[in-house]
């Protein structure tokens, strides 16, 4: 009797477990999609760094090709997957231009502030900065570079425009020719965060510009 | 009967014990199985290499390539060593180490493997695993061709004014922004936002002009006079770039890392043949003989995708990489900063070529065409710029690659995604550009041929 009881408590409550544990599932994604994607998804964390190489930079980078993209945003979930396609503002994946710049090259989330922080994907920060600040910010940690040449730039660095009633950022994967180079950028709702061949560099709105104080990849082994 | 008193007799002490211990392993079942819907990483492993079309002669030829790996920390993304395999067409063969810098592996090829006649190359990659990977992905069974200029006449390109631009001639064709009939889609910009407009135009043989309304999943139809003939759907959103098929068909083509390419039927829009675009990043479609030709990085077209039917990802693989798409095209690349060599075929079957130097301060831009002409001459349209300015440098050649004309356009609109579709060539003496206005695009012929 004793081990009927048992049984069948086990057998109720395996059955009711099972229930509850889908149920919750549902519930939590329920709020996502009342909510936002992005509440539903971005569990992110932010640390200090003491400093960031380009080659850091570039493998932060490359994990959120193919990933969304959202205007303001700023999270990813790394799946090579844009989990909210053609969803405009709508706390959807990934960030927009400006923050995965910000992202990318680890800025602080204070504008103007120097020094290192490292975000993850799943972090949900845009940062301080747009596009015209990019380009007008004189006391930030990144600057415009007086030559767009392939002598005056290097991989990781970045163009930028604001002007036209439009603005884009998009940063140096792999240097190219003819003006061309291979470029990481959030595109846009219908594109993504993707790696593309482009001419951003030739194009005349465009500007070059760059992180300061970033460490040499070979550190500490510079000869 | 009292709601609180206590329920007896269906479980008891034991009943209770079970119950608690069933909880607990429905509830981890339930998570374990919640948690095996999320779908798994996609390991790959991307290739970014800009293949040099044209070297100098006996000077040392760089070589870059980058790579891109996920998912990331996986040791199967560890690159290790990176080898260049250098052969000449005098059989001397030799591999060259790779170093890592600067975002990429960096090969130098000494002077002495860049004889007159070019030289061949693949790369191979070792990752932590042991794994090899070849690129191209055929390695020394289809390796990259390069040429040299040996034997081209130089032309030093005599000082211009930015501002001293050509008018067009006509406006061949005017879309205004929106989804209705001969209309053609814009997302919006804003502040940090960038305006796409659409994103390619093609012209074919009989002046007949397609538009690829990519916001609005279509292909629109002009007649050479601009008056909408047609509009087919495409077969997948982002349709970024197209092109007039050899037989008269469309080859579209979504671009990135994971384009697909596409042949459709112009008539109805009916797709013909379809294939993925397994390696490099999808930039341009150019006609090709056997189905769409596809630039997959500076100076490499992936051949022949499918003319009929769908091609799988390993036959795509084992084909060609060529280093000009199969449509009579020639081919350019920049030797240096402000260095532009040009290479084509004449009607008689004898190459011909030139160097160009640029005056100073001017840098060699996108590649948009070289079109061989009747008279064994060519026309080459390359963007020029420096570090405010952008123009169109409509070069025009004489056989023996005398610069005879220099006619500068006006920068093509920034909004098109396919970045090398903004300006076309069209038959018999014109230079097709796509310009954004306020209010929508305009398609502005140039007459650069003289007679």
């Amino acid at each position: 009797m004793q081990l009927r009881k048992l049984i069948a408590g086990i057998a109720v409550g395996t059955l009711v477990g099972l229930v509850a544990a889908q149920i919750l599932v549902l519930v939590a994604s329920g709020a996502g999609a009342a909510g936002t994607w992005s509440s539903a998804n971005c569990r992110g964390t932010s640390w200090g760094l003491t400093s960031l190489t380009r080659a850091q930079a570039q493998s932060y980078a490359a994990q959120a090709d193919r990933e969304g993209y959202e205007w303001g945003g700023g999270c990813y979930k790394l799946n090579n997957t844009d989990d909210t396609p053609g969803q405009p503002d709508s706390g959807g994946e990934g960030a927009d231009c400006s923050g995965f710049v910000f992202k990318t090259w680890a800025m602080k989330n204070a504008y103007g502030a120097s020094g290192f922080r490292f975000w993850e994907h799943e972090e949900e920060v845009h940062g301080p900065y747009s596009t015209a600040s990019y380009i007008s910010c004189a006391t930030c940690p990144f600057k415009l570079l007086n030559s767009k040449g392939y002598d005056a730039t290097a991989y990781m660095d970045a163009f930028v425009y604001n002007s036209g009633g439009g603005g884009h950022t998009g940063m140096i994967y792999m240097e190219g020719s003819g003006g061309f180079d291979y470029i990481i950028e959030a595109k846009s709702d219908d594109l993504g965060t993707r790696i593309s061949y482009t001419d951003y560099r030739s194009q005349s709105a465009y500007r070059a510009m760059t992180r300061k104080s970033w460490m040499p990849d070979c550190y500490p082994r510079c000869m | 009967m009292s709601f609180l008193r206590r329920p007896r007799g269906l479980f008891g002490r034991w009943g209770l014990l079970g119950l608690v211990a069933g909880l607990a392993v429905g509830s981890t079942l339930g998570a374990v199985a919640s948690s095996r819907s999320a779908k798994p990483l996609d390991p790959r492993f991307l290739v970014l290499h800009p293949v040099p079309a044209l070297v100098r002669a006996g000077a040392p030829a760089g070589l870059i390539a980058g790579v891109l790996c996920g998912p990331s920390g996986s040791p199967g993304c560890e690159v290790v060593s990176a080898t260049a395999h250098v052969t000449t067409p005098r059989g001397t063969t030799r591999s060259l180490p790779g170093g890592w810098a600067e975002g990429g592996f960096r090969f130098t090829v000494p002077a002495e493997l860049v004889p007159d006649e070019g030289f061949s190359y693949w790369l191979e990659f070792t990752t932590a695993t042991g794994a090899s990977l070849a690129y191209p992905p055929s390695g020394e069974a289809n390796p990259f061709s390069v040429r040299t200029t040996a034997g081209m006449p130089v032309t030093e390109v005599a000082p211009f004014s930015w501002r001293d631009l050509s008018d067009p001639e006509a406006t061949v064709v005017f879309l205004p922004y929106g989804s209705g009939s001969g209309q053609v889609g814009r997302t919006p910009g804003g502040p940090d936002r960038d305006p796409l407009g659409p994103s390619s135009f093609a012209v074919g043989p009989d002046g007949i002009i397609d538009v690829v309304d990519w916001v609005n999943d279509r292909v629109e139809v002009f007649s050479r006079n601009g008056r909408l003939t047609r509009t087919l759907p495409t077969p997948v959103h982002r349709t970024l770039d197209l092109a007039v098929g050899i037989d008269g068909s469309l080859d579209l083509l979504t671009l990135g890392d994971e384009g697909v390419g596409y042949r459709v039927s112009a008539t109805d829009g009916r797709v013909l043949g379809s294939f993925p675009v397994t390696t490099g990043v999808a930039t341009r479609v150019a006609p090709g003989t056997a189905g769409p030709a596809v630039l997959v990085g500076p100076g490499q077209w992936l051949l022949g995708g499918s003319a009929e039917g769908s091609a799988t990802a390993s036959a795509q693989e084992a084909r060609p990489i060529a280093s000009a798409p199969t449509d009579g095209s020639g081919i350019s690349g920049e030797l240096a900063e402000g260095e532009l060599a040009i290479t084509w075929t004449r009607p008689d079957g004898a190459d011909a070529g030139a160097v160009l130097r640029l005056p100073p301060g001017v840098r060699v831009g996108p590649d948009y065409f070289v079109r061989p002409l009747a008279d064994g001459g060519a026309l080459v349209a390359r963007g020029l710029w420096d570090d405010t300015h952008f123009v169109v440098g409509a070069f025009r050649l004489d056989a023996r690659g005398e610069l005879v004309r220099l006619s500068l356009l006006p920068e093509p609109s920034t909004q098109q995604d396919a970045r090398l579709s903004t300006v076309r060539w069209s038959e018999p003496d014109s230079v097709l550009v796509a310009y954004a206005r306020s209010n929508g695009v305009a398609i502005e012929s140039f007459e650069v041929v003289e007679a």
